[in-house]
């Protein structure tokens, strides 16, 4: 170690990436290392837990080996251990959290346990080491979708969240109606960029409510109702105008309310994160609108949008430093609210 | 030094085990904790106390041995996970074996082998552990009538190879046949029939969860998996280290090589339904 930075390895697993990553502690990312179920969860038309549980356990060692390799590393360069320990699917974060236990123990390293969704708050200083802070932050992903006010890196304050479906489920639900393929947030949008945004109007979910919180359970029955009294022909023949039509409506809700929160907040500063933030009509929305607000954006890159080890080795810089043996006990939590601090 | 774990079942098991120059073990530490869910919170604790209780540190330790199950989908997940880490770590050997294979070795080390008045071996042992939803899960293990003349001598048998020889302290050894499989109790003793032959299910010792199967005149031998038989019974040979360093992924003794047993697949096909056709 003489002469090196100390590494911290991250570990992540709460649903079907599998994921490891070096970042040192002045948090410069080394190495991050995923291997995506997609392929697995596609035959499902989505992820089914013990399927990823399944899938984790055969890739957890590998993806811990090839991010050693990939920053020209070895374990003994390895200071401290970082693990999501929710909230996620309790099967999947288990292989991560005993992956990350067993190293810790092993070589009587320090551990941080982490919530995930601290992870894809830290996407926002990954992406911009400057992102100043007090900043508004849109987590949005297949589980979550959230406002959150980061007043610092380890002070964040729940704003509004959705009442039903996270907005990556509307995508996805809104996919399947349409009979695209898998992950269906990825293929809609695609699908959308050739369509006419205006051709329907959906409902936004609590648009006029002056409450911070989502729902899209009204836009994806909408959706359905609309498909429903179609025949096969006429759903392909505008399917592209419905993605469209459908994909505004949802980012709609998501980049109002987040500018509302802004604002509401006073902050200088916003951000978006997690797998929706790979969106690109919200990414280009939310740089437009939010620049034009005079608001410093952050977009961070695809790679630390989705679920990656990167954000998760982030967000331990600020969190708590468990010393051998606290952790041994360390259980893991399927629900998991952002303003817990696991470990504190 | 030999560390061992299990967490397929409803306890939570660990031991040491040391190694002498020819060939022996012995169980320097164990626990055995009940646990119904908890191994999250109990496993590296129980590793760590154990290991402390021998004065010894991970550094000193050579090889781990895992249960692979099957039982709970996520214990055993629990195990292997824990396993793979803690070769990765150490750069030392893993081997996984299955649980009903603990269950057997430690009938035979205890001496239950010999039959009624502890003359005879029995033919048959039939390890059980619970499978939830009414069912057990079993495997068949057969003496090996064969390899009576090496008496004294275990078999070379290469540790992580899923060999499934067992030997007993006098040299006789038994022989797994055919997989693990679920069954509901009652049927069990004609599935053992199907594998080992007509009357084996009557005649068989049937070890571990025999609490759920039901009353019969076939002997049984009550007991939960510990750890140390993942160790003990069986001819343990590891690799040399530099051999072993060598090692490719996958290759026995990695972390990669040590799988999980779950008989069952995941119970997938209800979401088939439910996300393939959305107009259903």
């Amino acid at each position: 170690m003489s002469g090196r930075e100390e590494l911290i390895l991250a570990i992540e697993t709460s649903c079907d990436d599998t994921a490891a990553a070096l970042i040192t502690v002045s948090g410069e990312v080394r190495a991050s290392v995923s291997a995506s179920q997609d392929a697995i969860h596609e035959r499902y038309g989505g992820v089914v837990p013990e399927v990823a549980s399944r899938a984790h356990v055969e890739r957890a060692s590998v993806v811990v080996r090839e991010a050693l390799l990939e920053a020209g590393a070895s374990i003994e360069d390895v200071g401290r251990v970082a693990v999501t320990v929710g909230p996620g699917l309790i099967g999947a974060l288990l292989v991560g959290l005993h992956t990350a236990k067993a190293i810790a123990w092993a070589r009587r390293l320090p551990l941080t346990p982490v919530n995930h969704l601290h992870g894809h708050l830290a996407a926002a200083w990954l992406a911009d080491p400057d992102a100043p802070c007090p900043m508004v932050t849109l987590v949005a992903s297949g589980g979550h979708t959230l406002l959150v006010r980061v007043s610092d890196r380890r002070t964040f304050t729940l704003l509004g969240q959705t009442l039903d479906d996270a907005a990556g489920e509307a995508f996805d639900k809104g996919a399947r109606l349409l009979g695209l393929g898998y992950p269906g947030g990825r293929e809609l949008d695609l699908l959308a960029e050739t369509g006419d945004a205006h051709a329907f109007d959906f409902p936004i979910g609590l648009k006029r409510s002056g409450s911070l919180d989502f729902s899209f359970s009204g836009v994806k029955t909408s959706l359905f109702y609309l498909l429903r009294s179609w025949t096969a022909e006429e759903r392909a023949a505008r399917a592209a105008d419905v993605a469209a039509s459908y994909r505004r409506a949802v980012v709609e809700a998501l980049v109002s309310k987040l500018l509302a929160a802004a604002e509401a907040e006073g902050v200088a500063a916003v951000a978006i994160a997690g797998g929706v933030a790979a969106n690109s009509l919200l990414r280009r929305r939310v740089e437009r609108e939010a620049g034009e607000r005079g608001l410093h954006v952050v977009v961070p890159p695809l790679r630390f949008c989705t679920d990656n080890a990167a954000m998760i080795g982030a967000a331990a810089l600020t969190g708590p430093v468990l010393a051998y043996p606290d952790y041994l006990g360390l259980e893991a939590s399927a629900s998991l609210s952002i303003e817990v601090t696991p470990g504190v | 030094m030999i560390v061992a774990f299990d967490t397929s079942s409803a306890v939570c098991s660990v031991a040491v085990v040391g190694h002498a120059g020819d060939g022996s073990h012995q169980v320097l530490a164990a626990r055995d904790v009940p646990s119904q869910a908890d191994q999250t919170k109990l496993l590296l604790g129980l590793i760590d106390q154990a290991l402390t209780e021998v004065g010894a540190t991970p550094e000193q330790v050579t090889a781990f041995f895992v249960g692979t199950g099957p039982g709970t989908f996520t214990g055993v997940r629990i195990g292997v996970a824990t396993a793979r880490a803690l070769s990765l770590a150490l750069d030392v050997p893993v081997f996984g074996r299955s649980s009903l294979d603990a269950l057997a070795a430690a009938a035979l080390m205890r001496g239950l082998a010999p039959g009624e008045g502890g003359t005879v071996a029995p033919d048959t042992f039939v390890p059980v552990v619970d499978a939830r939803r009414g069912q057990v899960f079993a495997t068949v293990f057969v003496r090996a009538h064969g390899s009576q003349e090496g008496q004294g001598r275990p078999p070379e048998t290469v540790v992580g190879s899923h060999e499934p020889t067992l030997v007993d302290a006098d040299g006789l050894s038994w022989v797994r046949l055919g997989e693990v499989f679920a069954a509901d109790p009652a049927g069990v003793a004609e599935s053992v029939d199907l594998v080992a032959g007509p009357g084996a299910g009557a005649r068989a010792v049937y070890l571990g969860r025999t609490d759920l199967l039901p009353e019969t005149s076939a002997r049984h031998e009550p007991g939960e998996v510990e750890a140390g038989f993942l160790v003990l019974g069986h001819a343990v040979a590891l690799p040399e280290p530099a051999a072993f360093r060598k090692a490719r992924p996958g290759d026995p003794g990695t972390p990669e090589s040590v799988r999980p047993i779950y008989v069952r697949s995941p119970d997938a096909d209800v979401h088939i339904a439910k996300m393939r056709d959305p107009w259903a």
